[in-house]
């Protein structure tokens, strides 16, 4: 079993985190690419994002997500990868990415990981916006989806 | 002690103060005493949704303080 995070405070490539993924048994390899939007839901232009993060417990709670994705789910290799610091719009923000025998532990594996991520990873992200800035927070269908693995 | 913030709190109040500490200061006192000194951030400091760790461990608003405490102040999270 591979474990990778990463605490990415310069940019990374999503390509090349993905072919890093090639693990001889898997026949699946599932991944989620999250980027800085461009736009928000009603059409405002994005500036860019700024992520927060603690310096020692962040990196400590990526390890955790993708280290019980890996106790829950039948897989070979688990990846995670998160940015900090200034993000401009199109930019990746997060990988995530698990290899299995299997498709369905995959799949499940990276909806898992980054149903946590959106509301436990220790990050603080700000969107800067034409019209301002502002703090955001986990939604309520944030917190439903993560609701969905408690057991 | 040394009181660290995260997030929207670090934006308003700055990264890290350092304030004197009375015997048996708990949490929730220094958090009363955030929002008195720095009423920009006097919303978020008085959510129940902003954490508090001490020396990188979860605690609570009745835990009591030492001079050699580091205190940080987590407004929730968002990640992903």
């Amino acid at each position: 079993m591979e474990i990778h995070t990463r605490l990415a405070v310069e940019g990374f490539s999503p390509s090349s985190e993905l072919a890093a993924m090639e693990v001889g048994d898997a026949g699946a390899v599932a991944s989620m690419i999250g980027r800085c939007r461009d736009r928000r839901a009603d059409g405002t232009a994005v500036l860019g994002m700024l992520l927060d993060h603690h310096p020692r417990l962040t990196a400590q709670s990526l390890e955790q997500i993708a280290g019980d994705a890996a106790t829950r789910f039948d897989l070979l290799a688990v990846r995670v990868l998160h940015r900090s610091g200034l993000i401009r719009p199109g930019a990746a923000i997060v990988f995530a990415a698990a290899a299995a025998t299997h498709r369905r532990a995959a799949i499940e594996a990276v909806d898992y990981m980054m149903d946590r991520l959106k509301t436990e990873a220790l990050f603080w992200k700000r969107e800067d916006a034409v019209d301002g800035s502002r703090w955001i927070e986990p939604t309520d269908a944030d917190r439903a989806a993560a609701a969905r693995w408690s057991d | 002690m040394i009181i660290e913030f995260y997030g929207s709190l670090a934006e308003t109040i700055g990264r890290e103060i350092e304030i004197g500490l009375d015997e048996g200061t708990t949490i929730a006192s220094v958090r009363r005493t955030l929002v008195a000194l720095y009423p920009a951030a006097a919303e978020t400091l008085s959510r129940p949704e902003v954490r508090a760790l001490v020396d990188d461990q979860m605690a609570g608003e009745t835990t009591v303080l030492t001079s050699a405490s580091v205190l940080a102040f987590l407004p929730p999270v968002s990640g992903g």
